[in-house]
């Protein structure tokens, strides 16, 4: 018949001015996350994806989720990593979906209508190493792309990726003996002492 | 470090730099995609939220296709020997469909008439009608400090006062939604659409009280209920509630507006009582009133009380508070919240407002043309 609740008078004036300040604080935060890793983080996931359109959307979907899941995402020690994380495993989710794709067409024989997005004038050699990089499997990619073009030690690479850091080691170790094998000990250049 | 990671380094980056040089002016682009983003997310949440409604309203339909209908028949009023009712009814015509009552000091009854711009007075004791005043519009609202009655209309830019003789009035450019007298001063509420900076319908214009009624102090404050839907007033605090889809509840602020606290209940309220420490708040659509305690402290206790019927107008008596609304039913709730809601009796029709006067409840039985008296029991 009756239900009992002990309840607290709430703040209207504080709340409503705390939930202002608390939107400026996300807009600035974020903008400032944008301003100095957009670059970085499209970069990072063109080179692992090699699709220009699908990285500046992953990259953008992540500051979308970063600006929409504000009050979790403001108690995240470090915003950088954490942004990286979102944009890997963003580029991840793409890369299945593409799989199945790819797989879904040649199983009825249909020829995919992907057509080149990107036409840099780079070196042959570059965009032959790049293509020995798109060959390795999704983890040795991330960590060989997070080590070489992002500059990260091990260690934040392992933050990064959510992994032991043996696994990390692994992976390059794995990553850099198929990139001499794929690209022969000669264009590899061979390790130098 | 080998050469072969040299090697990918400047093969990676000297990709990656040509990507960025030939993808540049990203900023609008970003904006772009962050707001195309956030719609795509908005359409998916409405289009959740719309499937939702059109579930239930379906199911609400065929619910009521299917199911057997509960009627609410009216009863009549001259003779009711139902057990529900306390004691006996009368029925008192005033001349229209009544739409407000007040309580004065002196025992008054004061009706305010739904078609007509006139106020009845009626004697509480006897239930004889003492007099009638003209007002300058119908009076929808009434609120009374004991002494002055205050009449407004959500429809008409003015509140304004009366006396018995003579008759007074002073407009102030806002049309109230809801309106209370006590502490000294009226307070009611703004109408939607008026822009006074505080948002629709969510500013609390409170002026100062004399002897002779209404003075040029004004305060407006806004309490964050959009619109407000029912306000209290007493020496210390204004109680204002309403709400929206955003929530709902009743804000407890000074006088002078300061200090707004929150509580929150299920719907906004349709009406508040006062009842010493402790507000009622009237919940139709929940079918409940809520007895909040210890509205001065700050942890209030909210009890929800059950009354099967809509109630949206209250009024507080000796041992209940008792509730009327628009399915005709007259209840009572204990005052002490112990023990269950109960049907007074059953009018029909709507009622749009109910008074406690002398130990008889009033109710302004629109239907009928009449304000019906029943026993207050006991």
């Amino acid at each position: 018949v009756s239900i009992d609740a002990r309840v607290a008078w709430h703040r209207v004036s504080d709340d409503s001015l705390a939930s202002s300040t608390a939107d400026d604080e996300r807009d600035s935060a974020v903008q400032a996350l944008f301003v100095a890793h957009y670059d970085n983080l499209r970069r990072l996931a063109f080179i692992l994806l090699g699709d220009a359109d699908a990285a500046e959307e992953i990259v953008m979907d992540a500051f979308a989720k970063a600006l929409s899941r504000w009050r979790i995402f403001k108690s995240v020690e470090a915003p950088a990593i954490y942004m990286r994380r979102m944009v890997i495993n963003g580029c991840h989710t793409r890369h299945r979906r593409r799989k199945l794709e790819d797989n879904t067409l040649r199983l009825f024989q249909r020829r995919s209508e992907r057509v080149a997005q990107w036409d840099a004038d780079v070196s042959t050699s570059s965009l032959a190493l790049w293509s020995a990089v798109k060959q390795l499997p999704m983890r040795q990619r991330t960590c060989v792309v997070l080590r070489y073009l992002d500059d990260l030690p091990e260690s934040e690479i392992a933050a990064v990726m959510d992994v032991p850091l043996g696994t990390v080691k692994s992976q390059l170790s794995r990553a850099r003996r198929r990139l001499a094998e794929s690209l022969g000990p000669e264009s590899f250049g061979g390790d130098k002492p | 470090v080998t050469h072969g990671d040299e090697r990918i380094r400047a093969a990676l980056r000297e990709i990656g730099d040509a990507y960025i040089a030939a993808r540049a002016d990203p900023v609008s682009r970003a904006a772009t995609r962050v707001r195309d983003a956030q719609r795509r997310r908005r359409i998916i949440r409405f289009g959740a939220l719309g499937a939702a409604a059109a579930l239930v309203v379906g199911a609400a339909f065929v619910g009521a296709r299917v199911l057997p209908q509960r009627e609410v028949a009216p009863t009549p009023m001259e003779r009711d020997d139902s057990p529900t009712r306390d004691g006996p009814a009368a029925e008192i015509p005033v001349g229209g469909p009544p739409i407000s009552l007040a309580v004065t000091d002196d025992g008054s009854l004061w009706v305010g008439l739904a078609e007509k711009s006139s106020i009845v007075a009626l004697d509480g004791a006897s239930g004889g009608r003492q007099s009638s005043v003209r007002t300058r519009f119908p009076a929808a609202l009434l609120a009374t400090d004991g002494r002055t009655v205050f009449y407004g209309n959500p429809e008409v830019n003015e509140v304004s006062q009366v006396e018995p003789d003579p008759v007074t009035a002073s407009g102030y450019g806002y049309p109230a939604t809801a309106m209370a007298a006590g502490g000294g001063r009226l307070v009611f509420s703004a109408g939607p659409g008026m822009g006074t900076g505080c948002g629709e319908g969510s500013c609390v214009h409170s002026v100062g009280l004399s002897r002779s009624g209404l003075t040029s102090d004004e305060l407006v404050f806004a309490v964050g209920c959009c619109p407000i839907s029912a306000v209290a007033v007493d020496d210390m605090y204004v109680w204002a509630a309403g709400g929206d889809g955003r929530g709902a509840g009743v804000v407890r602020t000074w006088l002078d507006g300061e200090e707004k606290h929150r509580v929150g209940l299920p719907e906004a309220p349709t009406d508040l009582a006062l009842d010493g420490d402790t507000l009622w708040a009237a919940l139709p659509k929940a079918k409940s009133v809520a007895r909040i305690t210890s509205i001065r402290d700050d942890r209030p206790r909210v009890q929800m009380m059950r009354t099967d019927v809509a109630v949206s107008r209250l009024a507080v008596g000796d041992r209940f508070v008792f509730g009327a609304g628009t399915d005709g039913v007259v209840v009572k709730v204990p005052r002490d919240g112990v023990g269950l809601c109960s049907v007074v009796a059953n009018i029909g029709g709507e009622l749009r407002d109910i008074a406690v006067v002398d130990g008889f409840v009033y109710v302004a039985a629109t239907s009928r043309d009449a304000v019906v008296r029943l026993d207050e029991p006991h």
